[in-house]
C-alpha cells in the first residue's frame, strides 16, 4: 500500500509542470489529478465509548477511559478530458481510495463504505492483487457532450444538471440536481445519471420551438428510470410549453411509475403584468379507495369528534392549475408576485396562495415580504383509536401510508408562513450572493465582496395548525423509508410515531442575521447567526419520548468566517442544532452543543492545507442521538490539483 | 454596547436551552372511547401499532425467520405470516431470572406480537392497558409442518396457553382464553418447542403460517 502511494505521489510531482487549467482546445487531452491526504485524531469525551454500526458511529456511556485514535486516509481523484472535435467533449474520472481516515463527523460517506466493503472481503490480508486494487477504485464522474448550433446533447453520470423551472416547468416536472457530492457520499455511487438533449427546430431560418428530453436510470436522486419531455414555442408575446414526465418512483409500490402531462404558458401582452399559468393532468392511482376523517361532532365516531368516510379517486382528482401574475402597479412597492396553485387530490392535493413583494428604498437598501397560505384539498387521515388515552386498543383510522393514493405531507399541510427580509448592501454594484438571495449561508456568498459593511436580517413566522399523513424520507443510504418501516441506518433506538407531523399550538419564529465587514486589507469578516424554533420534518420524530428524537428544537447557531487570501478561518458554536446531515432534521436528531474550527491556508490556487476541529457535547441527558457524539476530533488535510495537457494533433 | 451584545447572547442561549418541544406541539391522536366486538391484530397487515419480536433473538444466520407471504392460499385475503425455524441452536440472551447465562439453545423458538414499535424499544415501552376492552378470547388460524418431536404453543396475555399442538397442512382455528389485559407488553406469543432438547440433538424444526389473528369478547 505504501509503495502504491509513493508511486502516485511521483506521478503527481511529474504532472506538476502545468497546474493552470486552460479551456480545452480541439485535439487536446488533459489529465487532472486531485490528491487528498487526511489525518484524523479522535476520541469520545470522558465517560463515553464508541462502536461502529452500519458505517455510523454509535456513542454510549462507558466507564473506560477513551483513547485517542489516529487514522490516515488518502484519496486520489483522477480524470481525463478529451476534446476530439470542436463540438465534442469527453470526460471520465475515477477515485482511488488508498485508505480511510475514520471520521466521527459525517461518517456516512463513499470512502468509508468502500473501506468497509474492502475489509469485509479481504480483512487484513497482505499483498497486492488487481482484484484488491479494483475494489478501492470507484467511478467518480463522466460525460460525453456534443454541441452544434441548434443541438446540445450530453450523456452524463455524476454531473449535476439544471431544471426546467425557467422554461415553463411551473409544476416542477424536471427539478435541478446540483448536490452531486452529497448524493454520491450518501448513496455510494455517482448520481445523477442520464441523457439530456436540447434541439431548436429551425427550418428555413425560422424557429419552430425547442424540444428538450431528459432520460436515464437515475436522472433525479432517489427515482428510478425516468423520461422527461418539454416543448417550448414562442409566438410573439405568448410562450406556450408542453411538458411530459414518466418516472419510476422508489417511494411507491414495487416497479411503480407516475406519469403526468402539463400545458403551461407565459404571456407578456397585458400592460404592467406578466402572466403565467398552466394546467396539469397526473392520473396517479385512479380508482383507488381512501379513508377521510372529517371533523363532525354530530356524526362522530365515538368520542373522536371525527366522521369516517370512504371515497375513491377519479380522473377529476388528477387535474391541477397554477396561475402567476407579476406586476409593478401595486403602490409603495416595486414589484409583486401573486401565485395561486390548485392540485387535485392525486396531483399534489393542494390549495396554495402566495404573495411576494419587493421594495427598494435606495440602491443599497432592499426589502422582501412573502406570505404563504396553503391547505390540502383532502385533509389528512387523523389517527383514531378505540378506548381512551390511558387504555387504547385497535386503531380505527391511521395516517395514510405507502399504499394510499393521496397524502398530506410537509409540502401540502395546512400552513401560514410570513417572512420578511431586509438587505443592506453598501456596494450594490458587486452582488453579495453567488446564486440566489433566498439562501443565506456561507456557500451562497460572494467571498470576493469588497465592502465596508453589508448585512441581512430575515425573520420568519410559521404556523402549522394541522397534522399530516405518513410520508417517506431518504435515509443514510439514499433509500426511501416510510414511518414504521425498518431503517438499518435510522436513529437508534428506532422511534415510531403513530401519527403524522403534529400540529403547532402557536406560531414558531426564526431569525437569521448575517453581516459582512471589511477587516484588514482585502479581508472579509462574516457573522451568520441563526436563532429560533424549527420542526423535524418527518412523522418518525414525533413521539412523547424524550430519549431520542426531538420533534421541535429551539436552536442557536453562530458561524464566523474570516477570509483573507491565502487564509481562511471558520468558527462555529451551535446549541441544540440538527445534526449535519439532512436525515437528522427529518428524524429529529440534534446535538446539544457543537464547536467547530477550521483554518485553511492556500499554498497557491491549486494546493491547500487545513486544520479542523469538531467537538460535540451531550449536556442535558435528553433527546440524545447515539450517532451524534459526544466526541473531539482533529483533522489535518492537504488537497491539491495537478494537470498535464497533451495535444493529439496540431492545434488550430 | 459590548455588554448589551453579551447579554443578548446569554438571553438567546437561555431561551434555546429551556424550551420544551412538547409544550408547543399538539398530538393529533384521537380516542373513540368505545371498543369494537373484535380487534383484528393481523389480517393483511399488523394492526397493533407495535411490531414482531423473535425470541430468542435471531443471531443473524438463517436459523429463524419471520416473513410476510402473499398468495392465494392465505386464510383471509392474500397475505399471511410464515415463521420458520430449522431446529439449529439459537443464541439465547435473556435477562435474569429467565436465563442468567447466555448460551445456545435448541429447545424453543418463538415469535411475539409486541406492543413496542421495535424489539429494541421493548424494555423502554410502557405496557399497554387493554383491561377496559373486555376481550376474553384470542383467536387465530394456523397451518404448518413441524419435524417429529416439535410442537406448538400459543400463549395469550395473562399467561393462559394451549400447547402440544401439531399443526396440519390446512388452516385450523385455535382459541385461547385471555386471563388479563392489564399492562401487557405482548399481545400473543407463538412458540415452536422441542421437549426432548436436553437429551436429543437438534431436529429439523419446521414452519408455521399464521393468519387472521384477533381478540374477541
Amino acid at each position: 500500500m505504501k509503495k502504491m502511494f509513493i508511486i502516485l505521489i511521483f506521478i503527481c510531482i511529474n504532472l506538476y509542470a502545468s497546474t493552470e487549467e486552460p479551456l480545452l482546445l480541439p485535439g487536446e487531452l488533459r489529465l487532472i489529478v486531485y490528491p487528498e491526504v487526511n489525518f484524523i485524531l479522535n476520541a469520545p469525551v470522558s465517560g463515553w465509548g464508541v462502536r461502529e454500526e452500519n458505517l455510523s458511529k454509535m456513542f454510549f456511556k462507558s466507564s473506560e477511559d477513551p483513547k485517542y485514535k489516529f487514522t490516515n486516509g488518502d484519496y486520489l481523484f483522477t480524470e481525463l478530458w478529451f476534446r476530439p472535435l470542436r463540438n465534442l467533449k469527453i470526460n471520465i474520472g475515477y477515485e482511488g481510495i488508498i485508505g480511510y481516515a475514520d471520521s466521527y463527523y459525517r461518517p456516512i460517506n463513499l470512502e468509508h463504505r468502500v473501506d468497509a466493503e474492502y475489509k469485509e472481503e479481504f480483512g487484513d490480508e497482505d499483498g497486492f492483487t488487481t482484484k484488491k486494487a479494483l475494489k478501492r477504485i470507484k467511478f467518480w464522474r463522466g460525460k460525453i457532450e456534443y454541441s452544434r448550433r441548434n443541438l446540445h446533447t450530453i450523456l452524463y453520470k455524476g454531473y449535476g444538471h439544471g431544471g426546467w423551472e425557467s422554461e415553463g416547468d411551473i409544476f416542477g416536472f424536471y427539478p435541478e440536481q446540483r448536490e452531486v457530492e452529497r448524493y454520491r457520499r450518501i448513496s455510494g455511487y455517482s448520481i445523477p445519471e442520464g441523457l439530456e438533449l436540447d434541439y431548436n427546430i429551425i427550418v428555413k431560418r425560422r424557429n419552430y420551438g425547442k424540444i428538450s428530453i431528459a432520460t436515464g436510470p437515475e436522472v433525479v436522486w432517489g427515482n428510478g428510470y425516468s423520461f422527461y419531455f418539454k416543448y417550448n414555442y414562442k409566438y410573439r408575446l405568448w410562450v406556450p410549453s408542453l411538458l411530459f414526465k414518466y418516472e419510476e418512483i422508489k417511494w411507491g409500490t414495487e416497479d411503480e411509475y407516475i406519469w403526468a402531462v402539463a400545458l403551461t404558458s407565459k404571456y407578456f401582452g397585458v400592460r404592467h403584468f406578466q402572466l403565467e399559468g398552466g394546467i396539469l393532468f397526473q392520473p396517479f392511482r385512479v380508482g383507488k379507495e381512501y379513508i377521510s376523517t372529517i371533523p363532525d361532532e354530530e356524526e362522530s365516531y365515538g368520542d373522536s369528534g371525527y366522521r369516517i368516510e370512504k371515497d375513491k379517486t377519479d380522473y377529476f382528482d388528477a387535474f391541477g392549475i397554477k396561475l402567476i401574475a407579476t406586476t409593478r402597479i401595486i403602490p409603495y412597492v416595486d414589484s409583486s408576485k401573486i401565485t395561486y396553485t390548485y392540485l387535485g387530490k392525486i396531483a399534489g392535493n393542494l390549495h396554495r396562495f402566495e404573495f411576494g413583494t419587493e421594495k427598494r428604498f435606495t440602491s443599497s437598501y432592499k426589502s422582501y415580504l412573502n406570505l404563504l397560505f396553503q391547505f390540502p384539498v383532502e385533509g389528512p387521515e387523523i389517527p383514531i383509536y378505540e378506548g381512551n388515552e390511558s387504555s387504547y386498543g385497535q386503531f380505527i383510522t391511521s395516517p395514510r401510508d405507502r399504499d394510499d393514493p393521496l397524502w398530506v405531507n410537509i409540502n401540502n399541510r395546512t400552513a401560514i408562513k410570513l417572512s420578511f427580509m431586509f438587505i443592506f448592501d453598501s456596494t450594490p454594484s458587486t452582488w453579495m450572493f453567488k446564486y440566489n438571495e433566498k439562501y443565506i449561508d456561507f456557500w451562497n456568498l460572494n467571498l470576493y465582496e469588497n465592502t465596508p459593511l453589508n448585512f441581512i436580517i430575515k425573520y420568519e413566522i410559521s404556523y402549522y395548525p394541522g397534522t399530516t399523513d405518513y410520508f417517506p424520507y431518504v435515509n443514510a443510504k439514499g433509500d426511501w423509508i416510510w414511518p414504521g418501516e425498518y431503517d438499518p441506518y435510522g436513529i437508534k433506538p428506532p422511534v415510531f410515531s403513530t401519527a403524522g407531523l403534529w400540529g403547532l399550538k402557536r406560531p414558531i419564529h426564526f431569525l437569521t442575521f448575517l453581516s459582512e465587514i471589511s477587516l484588514l486589507k482585502n479581508g472579509l469578516l462574516i457573522f451568520l447567526i441563526k436563532f429560533g424554533e424549527d420542526i423535524a420534518t418527518n412523522p418518525v420524530a414525533y413521539t412523547t419520548t424524550t430519549y431520542c428524537s426531538k420533534p421541535l428544537t429551539t436552536l442557536f447557531d453562530l458561524n464566523t468566517l474570516f477570509v483573507k487570501y491565502p487564509f481562511y478561518l471558520k468558527l462555529r458554536y451551535g446549541v441544540n442544532v440538527w445534526g449535519d446531515e439532512e436525515w437528522y432534521r427529518q428524524l429529529g436528531g440534534t446535538v446539544d452543543r457543537i464547536y467547530q474550527f477550521e483554518f485553511k491556508y492556500n499554498i497557491n490556487k491549486n494546493h491547500s492545507i487545513s486544520l479542523e476541529y469538531t467537538g460535540c457535547r451531550e449536556v442535558d441527558g435528553t433527546y440524545f442521538t447515539e450517532t451524534l457524539g459526544p466526541y473531539n476530533e482533529f483533522k489535518l488535510s492537504y488537497k491539491g490539483k495537478f494537470s498535464k495537457r497533451f495535444f493529439l494533433w496540431k492545434r488550430e | 454596547m459590548e455588554k448589551r451584545v453579551a447579554l443578548l447572547i446569554v438571553l438567546l442561549l437561555l431561551i434555546s436551552s429551556c424550551s420544551n418541544p412538547l409544550s408547543v406541539l399538539e398530538n393529533p391522536t384521537k380516542y373513540a372511547g368505545l371498543w369494537k366486538e373484535k380487534w383484528i391484530l393481523y389480517d393483511e397487515k399488523l394492526n397493533t401499532g407495535g411490531d414482531f419480536m423473535l425470541v430468542p433473538s435471531d443471531p443473524g444466520e438463517p436459523v429463524v425467520s419471520l416473513e410476510e407471504k402473499a398468495d392465494d392460499t392465505a386464510y383471509s385475503g392474500r397475505k399471511y405470516l410464515r415463521f420458520s425455524w430449522n431446529g439449529e441452536p439459537i443464541w439465547w440472551e435473556a435477562d435474569p431470572p429467565d436465563n442468567p447465562t447466555p448460551c445456545y439453545e435448541h429447545s424453543f423458538s418463538g415469535v411475539c406480537f409486541i406492543a413496542a414499535t421495535s424489539y429494541e424499544y421493548y424494555d423502554l415501552t410502557e405496557p399497554r392497558d387493554l383491561s377496559e376492552s373486555g376481550y376474553k378470547k384470542l383467536v387465530l388460524y394456523i397451518r404448518g409442518a413441524l419435524d417429529k418431536g416439535y410442537y406448538l404453543k400459543i400463549e395469550a396475555p395473562g399467561g393462559s396457553a394451549i400447547d402440544n399442538i401439531t399443526p396440519t397442512s390446512s388452516w385450523k382455528k385455535y382459541e385461547v382464553e385471555i386471563y388479563s389485559l392489564f399492562k401487557i407488553k405482548d399481545f400473543l406469543k407463538i412458540v415452536i418447542y422441542y421437549p426432548s432438547a436436553e437429551t436429543s440433538s437438534p431436529g429439523r424444526g419446521g414452519h408455521i403460517d399464521i393468519d387472521m389473528v384477533y381478540y374477541e369478547r
